[in-house]
């Protein structure tokens, strides 16, 4: 028996709607912004107009692909960073919680199913389908632009090579993201699961407290350095954005070359990201995310 | 395999300083409907949620000759419980939780319950917050009874319900459920509707085990005698556990044979578990009160 099959497919059930909506709105955009005849870029800075017949078609694709994959993935993201303090406690609030209780399923998994469904599956999910979403969305643009022929006619190998290896450095990253992020994530599922509504406001409002307090009177700014690291090292996990060479992407590159050089680059930057694990921080989050997740375990073995 | 299902000894649980449940012993043989009865705080939640090895507690507890605590998972694998009205999720259809069900109990059987169901007025495709909170009891005890397990442990399951839906309830638990192997294990407030269901009692009182007892021999222990109001005094005399009316006069419960010079005056009559569970259970101003309406 699959218990850890069924807590997923549980979420599945009770989500499914929102999550079907959600990774929908790439195509709803794309095809928003497919009624409009320019796109208005912003180069290096510089603001520059340029008509969509005027761009070579594979970056088009690409743009479309890229885009809507990654529309899809931060979308889903951000929708569920935002509900993961709410599931701690979204059983007690519906009582449910006992029926959840009276099976015979362990804690920690019953707990760890809907973050592993929230926080991972589901953003992959929804770059998947906004991936699959930009195909579509790749035709009409082309067909609209360049003429049908030219969607045939796109270096489809090369394509979909580099999309695999994009949504595979972000599967990656993800995982990377999330074990940066876990310690702040889980805390703040701790202070709600124990606090109710004020757990979030009471976490907050504690953290730039105890900021506050070591900065003015021990001088040390452990708080908030703390903070802008993990968060840096978060964002590092979906992409460090240097080349081998440690020389910065500019996004000013030929997208056809690019789509030859663009995996081996994304190689590169996973094993950039690999390397930032290596850091004594880890093992603070690590610890950080193990302490709340045993609060967790112990607040759901007090039922209601 | 003991008969034995569940064996409590010295039991003590504690919310702070607060004793929920003082020293309590008793056991649980296969077979058997048990009615654990009480007032509100008398402990009878906080003594299921032991059981389900949710709650730690003092003393030595085994059920099914496990550990609730420390093998909570193992245990719940064999039993059932369902711990209070309306608490399937509203999210979720029929159809649904079966699936649910099949995923996580390795004893459910979702033909079983699809055929449970079919008697009922529930469907397969019905979301549970477009139910009754009959129906959801009824699918609750439906998805239930169809896990083979050994016990079932019942917590206020028809509080709330109209008459129908509890009827409904206790006829599917008894003919769906109890097959003379298994055990069964309610609480409820509703002590008159149960009572024809029940083999054995286990009454509290205010954390304290005050009777555990088999109905035959509640039918062997306790005596009342109804009587007219002219020979009160000495049923009072006597100190009765309790003295209450009856259809055409008054009553008087005594535990075990009353004196003898009491049985010419009075005619016996079976006590009621109502009437014993007030007599054991009373707090001593609601004696008073009652002791004075009797007479």
């Amino acid at each position: 028996m699959n218990t850890l099959k069924t807590l997923l497919q549980r979420e599945w059930f009770q989500h499914r709607t929102g999550w079907i909506v959600i990774a929908l709105v790439p195509l709803a955009i794309g095809l928003f912004v497919l009624g409009m005849t320019q796109l208005h870029l912003n180069v290096d800075g510089n603001e520059a107009t340029l008509t969509i017949e005027e761009a070579p078609p594979v970056a088009l694709a690409l743009a479309a692909i890229a885009g809507a994959g990654a529309a899809g993935f931060f979308v889903a993201w951000l929708v569920s960073l935002f509900q993961v303090p709410g599931l701690a406690r979204r059983d007690q609030q519906d009582r449910s919680i006992e029926f959840w209780l009276s099976m015979p399923v362990g804690h920690a998994v019953s707990l760890a199913a809907p973050m592993l469904a929230h926080l991972l599956l589901f953003p992959l999910a929804a770059m998947g389908i906004g991936v699959a979403s930009g195909l579509a969305l790749s035709v009409l643009l082309l067909a609209k632009t360049a003429g049908l022929a030219a969607w045939f006619g796109l270096p489809w190998l090369s394509l979909l090579g580099l999309t695999l290896a994009l949504m595979l450095r972000v599967g990656y990253g993800l995982l990377l993201t999330t074990l940066w992020l876990s310690p702040l994530i889980l805390l703040a599922m701790a202070a709600s699961a124990w606090l109710k509504r004020w757990g979030l406001p009471a976490l907050v409002a504690g953290v730039i407290v105890v900021g506050k307090l070591l900065e003015t009177f021990f001088g040390t700014p452990v708080v908030w350095v703390t903070g802008r690291m993990l968060l840096e090292r978060a964002g590092r996990g979906l992409l460090t954005g240097e080349k081998p060479g440690g020389v910065a992407v500019n996004g000013n590159e030929d997208p056809t070359a690019m789509l030859a050089q663009a995996p081996g680059w994304l190689w590169d930057d996973a094993l950039g990201a690999t390397a930032d694990l290596a850091h004594p921080l880890l093992l603070l989050a690590l610890a950080v995310s193990a302490g709340c997740f045993a609060l967790l375990v112990l607040r759901r073995r007090q039922g209601a | 395999m003991s008969d034995l299902l569940i064996e409590a000894h010295e039991l003590t649980m504690r919310y702070g300083p607060r004793t929920a449940v003082d020293h309590v012993s008793f056991q649980i043989p296969k077979g058997r409907v048990f009615g654990l009865l009480g007032h509100n705080g008398a402990g009878k939640t906080t003594l299921m949620k032991a059981l389900v090895g949710l709650l730690p507690a003092q003393g030595q507890l085994r059920v099914l000759g496990l550990d609730p605590l420390r093998e909570r998972v193992k245990l719940l694998e064999q039993v059932c419980w369902i711990p209070d009205v309306a608490v399937l999720p509203r999210w979720a259809r029929v159809s649904e939780l079966i699936t649910m069900l099949g995923g996580l109990h390795p004893r459910f059987s979702a033909e079983r319950a699809r055929t449970l169901l079919a008697r009922t007025d529930v469907s397969l495709r019905d979301k549970v917050s477009s139910l009754s909170k009959g129906m959801v009891v009824q699918t609750h005890l439906a998805l239930m009874a169809a896990i083979d397990a050994r016990l079932m442990i019942l917590d206020e399951p028809t509080l709330g319900l109209d008459v129908i839906s509890r009827k409904a309830f206790y006829e599917m638990l008894i003919d769906e459920w109890c097959d003379g192997e298994r055990s069964v294990i309610v609480s409820t407030h509703q002590v008159e509707e149960i009572e024809t269901l029940l083999s054995d009692v286990l009454m509290l009182n205010e954390g304290k085990l005050a009777l555990a007892i088999s109905l035959e021999d509640v039918d062997r222990r306790f005596v009342a005698l109804s009587h007219d109001a002219a020979v009160a005094a000495d049923m009072e005399a006597a100190h009765p556990l309790l003295r209450y009316r009856v259809q055409g006069g008054s009553a008087a419960l005594f535990d075990g044979e009353p004196p003898q010079h009491l049985l010419p005056l009075g005619r016996r009559i079976r006590p009621s578990l109502v009437d014993l569970f007030v007599a054991l259970t009373r707090r001593p101003e609601a004696h008073r009160t009652q002791f004075q309406d009797a007479r």
